[in-house]
């Protein structure tokens, strides 16, 4: 049936199709782009078909909440007296991720709409391109942190190759800066993954393996809870533990083996302080890089500017948001107690980067890097949301996922329609572009209110979801305090600031461009094709919300609720 | 004393199990005749390509059918399964070497190079399976003697220059080893190591002179696997030997001793008695080593050159196993050097094929072949990243593996020099990564100084399918590491 296997069509579509289309014989390499295309769109049409199916009703526990989950054991080691590690298959999706999947699918198909000029090694750009999809998808969908993390490692090489191929001038700066930063913050999250699988089992597969259960068949809940108390008892020796990358595992703390280095009962140092706060760290500067997080965003405006428009379309529409979901599902919920602890901290870190990408982009000369400042500044939100801990916060940050994943899409294809045409991205070499450009005008600043959160726009609701959160958590005692949400409102009026700006020095005025004579074509049919989607969406999320949030509320809800008690419940500090 | 009748019949029987070395030792002798008769390289590869099999076959069985360890030759060898399953993994790297080898002009054009080859394997046989040190020094040098002459093969100056250099490292470090070996000797009275009064007799040995000649033979070790500080012969060797002798070279020799590193620590370690702790100073050094490795490989414009710093951080990360002391460990140190032995031919094939078609040897001097070799580019790409340990090839497996173990063995011994340990190996990851993306990146990102005709035709070379074979393996290996663990499962590295 295709919903058994609608996950894994979408990962393996495009993978297969990037095999296909690396094998083309010569004659056929412009059809590349037509493969990439219709890959596409039958991506669109699953997702369709997942939009209807999915069930965004009640639920008891997040970690039962998955649809359309498939689950094949990929990998199991016998480690002997280490016991055996397993590793999955497993994919599935909740309130959590639909959305970015949705959101992924849109953005790579007008990824591929962008990308139909590109005439230089056209084979080798699909190719890489289809490859980045798969593993883009695959990242999303995966509950397995094997198979995340393969995901995760797996998209820096085909990006690294589209930067640094297709790119701008300094592109091999770029691209290698790029793969370098992000490959420490994997580093961090391999430390983690390690620790981690080896203070998990899986009870399910360990009750087969101490015969509690036969196999083949499923496990009741009771057998399970007879595992974990054996476990928790010690009675059931190492050899016969299965160790897990489970990611839903790994979230309940009966399945940690005690005395292990993730146990929340003993205090276990790492470097002076408790391992698990340790291992959340580790997983914050892991994922922060990737969000990215002022001091560790660096990479972002080099790799932004660089890189190829449908580069940077999907690099600012999707793989920023890796980063972000990273944290919910990985950092949060294993380590509920390490983001309750830590949240005064996250929160901090959001603000700062709201202002410091709001204050650089006042000050960027180039467009591009200043919509890459930009971007910065409001994925801030998403971790100021997230820090909140409050249903609002949380709701706000994926919200704003989706949100900037549409808006800054749009935003980088505006500077490529500009640098298409006349080959310059400084702002002061452009004036009174509307004139000669008139529906090119509309569409900048159509996305540019829509970014400063002009209400009637997705980034509206977003915005003002997160401020929520960020006011109504500092009414609990350690948590953000008001200031925080204070200053964060004022990231909104830079934005303003800047947006506006920018419209006046180069839209308004007497037409005036520095280097380019020719003529100054308005938009193309392609490009339109590009922009509607966009705008419809921009439009449709900011006035009907409850499009996005009925899709979320259950398991933001329940996501809220668990970090809440459980970060209580587990957090020690000796 | 044991009448003669009975030494005879020791080594009848231990001849039985001793069947590939003696197969061995006839194809040696067999090349030299086929050398002196046939004047033709096709036929001495072909025979070389034959016999590595066959033993490799042989070796095969006999790890196969080994039920219990057997004593050979009144204990100077011990045939137990470990050693079973690391002859197999030499054989698999001379193999290779050997298939490689077809496209070596220094080693094709004289054919001693072959017998010199197989006597190094011989060595690597004898070290694997050593239980006497006398064994284990005699087996160092029976590597170590060919391995001067290889490194010598392309007859130039450089490279009789770089064999010296190597010679003399080699003797100093075999010397030092022998010196520790006659002290220890002092307090056992005895050489066999894998006796139980040889390990009580160290015991109770002074502290001081023990710690001395501990050091003096460890450095007779460290100089084969090419640990630091006993590393400094391994990039000139590497620069100015053929191609092909390098690939043995970061193989062979480098597991076998490895192979018998492992063994010994446990020795030194005195099973964890030692009032010296070994594990935080090979630990030390294991930092050292792959600290020096990748950040020397990042200055290095030679591609054998960087490769060779390489080897030397691969050193480290399989120091790491050894310094995790646990049975799983040495089956992870065996998963790792199988993923080793098998990217860096492959590796190392592809430098060669460049190397002699189109005569480059520096990383820039690559730039924009992919347009003319597209195939042998992907490959790279791959083995490139397989080396640097990132998913989704066996090197990450490989890296996890031995990670693993070595984070047990921290929370087991809660040593802290091990947890850092554990955060240097996985940083120094982001490191290698600078480096080996080089090749690369000259490759894929520069364009060639002389443009590509249009009516070039794109080079088809058998070396693609033959490291296209290694890729998918390593490839497997990834997705399916349970294939081959099961089997290094059956290996009882207890002793």
């Amino acid at each position: 049936m295709l919903q058994d296997h609608l996950l894994s069509y979408l990962i393996f579509l495009p993978l297969f199709a990037a095999l296909g289309v690396a094998v083309l014989p010569k004659k056929l390499h412009s059809y590349s782009r037509q493969i990439a295309l219709a890959v596409s769109i039958l991506q669109l049409i699953l997702i369709a078909f997942l939009y209807l199916n999915f069930d965004a009703g009640q639920k008891d526990y997040l970690t039962t909440s998955f649809q359309f989950t498939e689950r094949v054991n990929w990998i199991t080691l016998d480690l002997q007296g280490l016991g055996k590690l397993s590793a999955e298959y497993f994919v599935g999706i909740d309130g959590l991720n639909v959305t970015l999947v949705l959101l992924s699918v849109l953005i790579l198909l007008i990824g591929v709409i962008a990308s139909w000029n590109i005439q230089d090694r056209v084979k080798g750009y699909f190719s890489l391109y289809l490859l980045l999809n798969a593993s883009i998808i695959g990242c999303f969908v995966a509950l397995d942190f094997l198979l995340f993390y393969l995901f995760f490692e797996f998209m820096l090489l085909p990006m690294y190759f589209l930067i640094g191929l297709w790119g701008g001038a300094r592109r091999e700066y770029a691209s290698i800066k790029f793969f370098l930063y992000t490959l420490l913050g994997s580093m961090l999250i391999l430390v983690v993954m390690i620790g981690l699988y080896l203070s998990v089992i899986d009870p399910a597969a360990t009750a087969v393996q101490i015969g509690l259960s036969n196999a083949g068949t499923p496990v009741s809940m009771e057998v399970i809870a007879k595992v974990q108390e054996m476990l928790k008892a010690g009675a059931i020796p190492e050899a016969q533990l299965v160790k897990t990358f489970n990611l839903i595992y790994m979230t309940d703390t009966a399945n940690l083996i005690p005395a292990s280095v993730m146990d929340t009962d003993v205090t276990r140092l790492l470097m002076g302080s408790p391992a698990r706060l340790v291992a959340f760290l580790f997983l914050f500067v892991g994922f922060a890089i990737k969000v990215p997080v002022v001091p560790v965003h660096t990479w972002l405006p080099d790799a932004h500017v660089e890189a190829p428009t449908p580069i940077s379309v999907i690099l600012a529409g999707i793989l920023l948001k890796i980063g972000a979901y990273g944290l919910l599902r990985i950092a949060f919920l294993i380590f509920p107690d390490g983001a309750f602890h830590y949240s005064w901290w996250l929160g901090f870190f959001g603000v700062l980067s709201i202002l410091y990408g709001a204050l650089n982009a006042l000050s960027s000369k180039d467009l591009k890097r200043l919509i890459a400042y930009s971007s910065i500044s409001h994925m801030g939100f998403v971790l100021l949301g997230m820090a909140s801990l409050t249903a609002e916060g949380v709701s706000g940050a994926v919200y704003q996922m989706v949100s900037h994943g549409v808006i800054s899409a749009a935003l980088f294809l505006i500077v490529g329609v500009l640098y298409d045409r006349t080959h310059d991205r400084m702002i002061e070499n452009h004036s009174g572009l509307i004139s000669k450009m008139p529906q090119y005008g509309v569409v900048v600043v159509i996305f540019f209110f829509a970014s400063m959160g002009l209400p009637g726009f997705s980034g509206f609701i977003a915005e003002i979801l997160v401020l929520l959160g960020a006011f109504s958590a500092s009414g609990y005692p350690g948590m953000l305090p008001k200031w925080m949400a204070m200053l964060a409102t004022l990231g909104l009026i830079l934005s303003a600031a800047y947006y506006l700006w920018t419209i006046q020095r180069m839209f308004f005025g007497q037409f005036h461009i520095k280097k380019y004579q020719g003529v100054l074509n308005d938009l193309t049919s392609r490009e339109i094709l590009m922009f509607v989607p966009l705008i419809l969406l921009a439009l449709l999320l900011g006035i009907i919300p409850a499009s996005i949030l009925d899709m979320i509320n259950e398991s933001v809800n329940l996501f809220v609720v668990t970090i809440l008690e459980q970060g209580e419940q587990n957090l020690q500090i000796p | 004393m044991a009448s003669l009748a009975d030494k005879l019949s020791d080594i009848l029987n231990s001849a039985v199990n001793f069947g590939p070395e003696l197969l061995l030792v006839s194809g040696i002798l067999l090349l030299i005749v086929v050398d002196l008769m046939v004047k033709s390289s096709r036929w001495l590869s072909v025979v070389s390509i034959l016999l590595a099999t066959l033993v490799l076959v042989t070796d095969a069985m006999q790890w196969k059918l080994l039920e219990n360890p057997v004593a050979l030759f009144s204990e100077f060898l011990m045939l137990d399964s470990p050693a079973a399953a690391w002859k197999v993994v030499l054989d698999i790297g001379v193999l290779l070497v050997m298939i490689m080898a077809g496209r070596s002009v220094p080693l094709k054009s004289r054919g001693e190079s072959y017998p010199l080859i197989f006597t190094l394997l011989l060595g690597g046989h004898l070290l694997v399976m050593a239980s006497n040190l006398l064994i284990v020094y005699l087996s160092i040098e029976l590597i170590s003697i060919p391995s001067y002459v290889l490194a010598a093969f392309h007859f130039n100056k450089r490279g009789v220059e770089s064999a010296v250099k190597y010679l003399l490292f080699g003797a100093v470090a075999s010397a030092l080893m022998l010196y520790g070996m006659s002290w220890i000797y002092t307090f056992t009275g005895n050489l066999n190591f894998i006796r139980p009064e040889f390990i009580d007799a160290l015991l109770n040995a002074d502290i001081i002179p023990l710690t001395i000649a501990t050091v003096l033979m460890l450095s007779g070790l460290l100089f084969k696997i090419a640990a630091v500080p006993f590393h400094i012969w391994a990039p000139d060797a590497y620069t100015s030997s053929p191609t092909a002798v390098v690939a043995l070279f970061s193989t062979v020799p480098k597991l076998a001793g490895f192979s018998i590193l492992a063994k010994w620590f446990l020795v030194i370690n005195l099973f964890g008695l030692s009032s010296i702790d070994w594990v935080s100073i090979l630990s030390v050094i294991a930092m050292i080593t792959l600290l020096i490795g990748n950040f020397s490989a990042l200055r290095q414009s030679s591609v054998k050159r960087m490769l060779a710093y390489s080897s030397i951080a691969h050193t480290g990360f399989m120091m790491v196993a050894i310094v995790s002391v646990s049975e799983q460990a040495s089956r992870n140190l065996f998963f790792y050097a199988t993923v080793y032995t098998l990217m860096n031919i492959a590796v190392f094939t592809l430098v060669q094929l460049l190397e002699h078609k189109e005569n480059i040897t520096k990383a820039e001097e690559y730039k924009g072949m992919i347009r003319k070799y597209p195939f042998t580019g992907v490959l790279i790409v791959v083995l490139m990243i397989s080396l640097a340990g990132l998913p989704p090839t066996g090197g990450f497996t490989a890296k996890l593996l031995v990670f693993t173990s070595l984070w047990e063995a921290y929370d087991y011994t809660q040593n802290p020099v091990l947890l850092y340990l554990f955060l240097f190996g996985l940083l120094n990851t982001v490191i290698s990564l600078f480096f080996y993306l080089k090749v690369p990146f000259f490759m894929i990102f520069r364009e060639r100084s002389d443009p590509q005709k249009d009516g070039e035709q794109k080079n088809v070379v058998w070396e693609n399918y033959f490291v296209m074979i290694l890729v998918l393996v390593i490839l497997f290996l990834f997705f399916k590491p349970d294939s081959l663990m099961d089997v290094i499962n059956n290996i009882s590295f207890a002793f």
